[in-house]
């Protein structure tokens, strides 16, 4: 052989065997004569081989595609097994809907809820590396970061690319592009140096801020979200250049961020230049009001940053050791920026989805033993079929490919119903949970759904076809097709299923409880003020338009107009409201007290006007509330919180004690204390306050705001109250905004509203489970009654009372159940160990969960048992015993 | 070799005919040729515009075979200047009827064409 004809083998090997063993040697000739003769055609020899090769490679592929499309071998039976498999079904409409319904049941929860997973926690964040960036903050009591510390971290830590600093923000955007626009309370952030080039996010239009915008003395910039673009903008190009009003200072808008960029916050409307930090001038150890975010350099991770931070807090603390109490040391918090954004709603989702998972479970459980059923009266087409020369790995690949069938029909119904119920989810998730944009059906999605229907397709397939293949199946084929043969093993096997099935929903409907029960818990907390029927909304002054003098004019005035209102029975105001408001924590000594210098207590500031007390429902314990006589030039007084009272003058009438804020400030008189309130919502525990009259706050509490937050207590719906209120601000002053109009009831519902929102979804899925198991229950009895319908027509003809027969039948469902229940109440213990974290007020092992679920278990399990029962006791003996000897 | 198909049947259920298969059927209809052959047919009828290699015709080749077009001869015998081990192809009467359809088919088109002188003639 030539090397060419050598050559020419090798290519003909591409070929399918079948189209070589046909054309092979037609063109071997072919290439001989195509080789001798290419020089008459003044056909080059190379050219000939590239063509050859080409001709090879393309007409070879469209062979095998062919002749696998046409089917043959492998695909010819897995074909046959399809259309027989499909023919089976459109037999047994029933059968299939409700195998293919409780797949796709199965399936669909679990892939509605991995699609939330997958939107909220796996999604990268719309910022490249967003594994690197990390929130950077200090442990309680300071919270956040002095400027001298962020300069020492960024200038000290080796395992940081960078770190940027921000404030955090609200303010009032003046009249806008768009037609009437009011005046608006917008989320404003100001970025220092390298803060976007940090997060690595490019505008969307325009530029972001370049080093001349961090110099105070150059023009005023500002950076636009592409949400308040649209909004206000109508998303015009030509916003770039245009000067917005920004709390009255005019600033040119420069650019626009892209449409997922949301840092720090998914509400920040606006970013400014922060003024260069001045070395010689950059303040106090103290002052912390700085939020960081840093990304870590490659190669190191969050630990590592997290150790080095350590080091050098504890060098700022040796520095300037009279700054810092022991006690409350400057420890550095870190958390990966994805982290912060989702790990609170991390624990609850992976609940869902391991309940998700459950139904699943006992999805296939209850698919599996419908088919054992199934198998079990097709024995005599098995049998048959081994007589004839089947063997039994093509029996099992036969059942193994209906299940598949089931399993892929189901999960594509169950992949339509997930893609509706995420809708609806998102529709109806409450504000707390984050993300929500991001879910939707993408490929983790599909191949989560893909993995999901093969294990169920492996779990209803393979189990029943092993089972009914290893049968004795001549034995079938002898009894002429009436199921008994393999009888025992395969109903073991059923029974083993129906209580696991029962476990399962034993253990979901005991984990729901616990958080049901949690939940009530949280709720059931005194918060410490009366959420019912208050009307909160936020009123921003301009502070260039209002000075401190005028601005309490405004809310005095403000106030009596409200109180006119009809349907208003108390109304007041406040800096900060419960659950929404920070208001950070400030030092205070009181008289008498030896604290040293920056070890001071810490209480947290709230500046009220009078009638708050009465408006937010807390009571007042002693003493007197503020009135309109607490104004500049009277008594500077203050209010305390029962706890801060008690923590200060234990066993003593703390009105008419004195405090003070720092060390060059004037002495603050004790005239009330007021009862404790969970200022952050349920389950936090109160915090020692200090109010301040709001008449005299600039001289008894720092400042005065210029934000406030109105509360006012109704007699009806208070939204109803909303024209009203926004009449009054506006015959007032027709430029200051009103906005986070809100009942307190909702902001209070923002705590708990994402525990509320699962624990319901957790409950239902729960319910679905015992369902399910309540069904296969129902199903394992009902076809034992037919199998026994001969020994019970015997037993009957034999003079057996109701009550017996009753007992004999149902006792088979109450076994099955009360071991799944006990295997249950075993694994309930463990799942509660779990949740865990999720847990309040109630033990891992919760007793009255673990009662509960057992009782709902036995109401169902005897339901279940009880329809099959009645109907044996229907069983005419005569009849049974002809039919069946 | 391959089964016949039963026949009659009618030929203009397979048209149209692909441009290759055309030819084919049409250096066939001249005389039975092997695979080489055809390709040196085509070559030349079109002005080397079509070259066929050997997959490309003998894939062609197989759908004509299997639609019972065309098909192998007998062995030759030896002589009349052929290379008796070749194998040949030869267009059995349902083939040449297709063929005709076609050609009567491509036929009315041209008639269509000259009727509203749509296209000038070429000249050659």
């Amino acid at each position: 052989m030539t090397r060419a004809e050598r050559f020419y083998e090798l290519l003909l090997r591409l070929y399918p065997a079948e189209f070589r063993a046909r054309y092979g040697r037609a063109m071997r000739d072919f290439q001989r004569d195509r080789l001798a003769l290419a020089a008459r055609g003044r056909e080059s020899i190379a050219a000939l081989w590239v063509r050859t090769v080409a001709d090879a490679v393309v007409s070879a592929t469209a062979e095998h595609l062919r002749s696998f499309v046409s089917g043959g071998g492998v695909l010819d039976t897995l074909r046959q097994d399809l259309a027989f498999a499909l023919r089976g079904l459109r037999q047994r409409p029933r059968f299939a809907a409700l195998v293919i319904g409780t797949v796709a049941l199965g399936v669909g929860a679990n892939a509605a809820i991995f699609s939330v997973v997958s939107g909220v926690l796996l999604r990268p964040l719309p910022y490249p590396r967003d594994e690197q960036l990390f929130s950077f903050g200090h442990e309680p009591p300071q919270w956040l970061t002095s400027a001298p510390d962020f300069i020492d971290y960024k200038r000290e830590m080796k395992s940081i690319a960078g770190l940027a600093a921000y404030e955090q923000r609200t303010a009032t955007l003046g009249a806008t592009l768009v037609a009437d626009s009011r005046p608006e309370r917008v989320g404003v952030a100001r970025a220092s140096e390298g803060f976007f080039d940090l997060i690595g996010s490019k505008p969307a239009l325009g530029r972001t801020f370049v080093a001349d915008d961090h110099d105070s003395k150059i023009a005023r910039v500002a950076v636009l979200s592409y949400g308040l673009w649209q909004r206000d903008f109508a998303g015009s190009r030509s916003v770039i250049g245009r000067t917005i009003n920004l709390d009255g200072v005019p600033r040119v808008v420069i650019g626009v961020m892209a449409p997922r960029f949301a840092y720090p916050k998914a509400t920040t409307d606006v970013w400014l230049p922060m003024s260069r930090f001045n070395l010689d001038s950059l303040g106090d150890r103290n002052a912390h009001y700085l939020f960081m975010v840093g990304r870590l350099r490659s190669g190191f991770t969050l630990g590592q940053a997290r150790a080095e931070a350590l080091g050098v807090a504890g060098a700022i603390m040796r520095a300037e050791p009279s700054k810092f109490d022991p006690k409350a040391p400057l420890t550095p918090h870190l958390t990966s920026v994805r982290e912060e954004l989702v790990g609170q709603t991390r624990p609850y989702l992976l609940a869902l989805l391991g309940a998700a998972g459950f139904i699943l479970l006992i999805a296939c459980a209850n698919v599996a033993n419908l088919l054992l059923v199934r198998g079990a009266t097709r024995e005599k087409e098995l049998a048959v079929r081994t007589a004839l020369g089947a063997s039994r790995r093509r029996l099992v690949v036969q059942l193994s490919t209906e299940g598949a069938v089931l399993s892929v029909i189901g999960a594509v119904i169950g992949l339509a119903l997930a893609i509706i119920v995420d809708r609806v989810f998102v529709a109806v998730a409450p504000a707390g949970v984050p993300r929500l944009d991001d879910v939707g059906t993408d490929w983790r999605v599909l191949s989560f759904t893909a993995a999901t229907c093969i294990v169920t397709a492996v779990l209803i397939g393979v189990v029943p076809s092993l089972r009914a293949s290893r049968g004795d199946l001549a034995g079938g084929l002898r009894q002429g097709g009436r199921a008994t043969g393999i009888e025992g093993a395969s109903r073991a096997l059923r029974r083993t299923l129906v209580a696991l099935e029962m476990a399962l929903a034993v253990t979901s409907l005991s984990g729901a409880g616990m958080l049901l029960r949690s939940l009530w818990a949280l709720q059931r907390q005194q918060l410490g003020f009366e959420p019912d029927g208050v009307l909160t909304a936020e009123i921003a002054l301009l502070p260039r338009a209002y000075d401190d003098g005028r601005a309490a004019i405004f809310f005095e005035q403000l106030m009596n107009r409200v109180r006119t209102i009809p349907g208003v029975r108390v109304a007041g105001a406040t800096g900060w409201l419960p659950v929404v408001g920070t208001g950070g924590l400030w030092g205070y000594r009181p008289e008498g007290g030896s604290y040293p210098d920056g070890r001071w207590p810490l209480a947290v500031p709230q500046q009220v006007t009078p009638d708050y007390f009465a408006a937010a429902g807390i009571p007042v314990l002693a003493g007197r509330d503020f009135t309109g006589g607490d104004r500049d030039g009277s008594q500077l007084v203050v209010i305390v919180s029962e706890k801060l009272a008690r923590t200060e003058w234990p066993g003593q009438n703390a009105i008419g004690k004195r405090l003070r804020l720092g060390n060059d400030s004037v002495y603050l008189t004790v005239v009330g204390i007021v009862g404790d309130i969970q200022s952050r919502g349920f389950g936090d525990p109160p915090e020692p306050t200090m109010y301040f009259a709001y008449g005299q706050a600039d001289r008894s509490a720092y400042y005065r705001p210029k934000d406030m937050s109105l509360v006012i207590r109704t007699d009806g719906d208070p939204l109803a109250l909303v024209p009203a209120l926004r009449r009054e601000v506006a015959a007032l002053d027709r430029t200051v905004p009103i906005s986070e109009i809100r009942t307190l009831e909702q902001i209070v519902g923002v705590s708990v509203a994402v525990r509320k929102f699962s624990t319901v979804l957790l409950a239902g899925f729960a319910v679905l489970a015992l369902l399910l198991a309540g069904l296969g229950t129902y199903g394992v009895i009902a076809y034992a009654v037919t199998l026994r319908r001969y020994e019970i027509g015997v037993r009957m003809a034999l003079g057996a009372a109701n009550r017996s027969v009753l007992l004999l039948v149902m006792s088979e469902g109450i076994v099955i159940s009360a071991i799944g229940l006990a295997a249950g109440l075993v694994a309930s213990g463990l799942v509660g160990r779990a949740i865990q974290t999720l847990l309040f007020g109630v033990a891992p092992a919760d007793p009255a969960s673990l009662a509960g679920t057992s009782a709902l278990l036995a109401v169902v399990a005897i339901g279940a048992s009880i329809i099959p029962a009645r109907r044996a006791l229907r069983v005419d003996p005569l009849e049974a015993l002809r039919a069946g000897g | 070799m391959s089964p016949s198909r039963p026949r009659p049947r009618d030929p203009r259920t397979l048209l149209p005919l692909k441009p290759i298969e055309l030819l084919v059927l049409t250096m066939l209809s001249a005389g039975d040729r092997h695979g080489y052959g055809l390709r040196q047919d085509i070559v030349e009828h079109t002005e080397g515009r079509v070259a066929l290699e050997a997959g490309n015709l003998y894939r062609h080749i197989r759908k004509l075979q299997n639609d019972g077009l065309v098909d192998e001869t007998e062995p030759r015998p030896a002589g009349r200047g052929d290379d008796e081990r070749r194998i040949y192809y030869r267009l059995l009467p349902f083939g040449r009827q297709v063929l005709a359809a076609e050609l009567e088919r491509l036929r009315a088109l041209m008639r269509i064409v000259e009727t509203n002188a749509a296209i000038s003639p070429r000249r050659a």
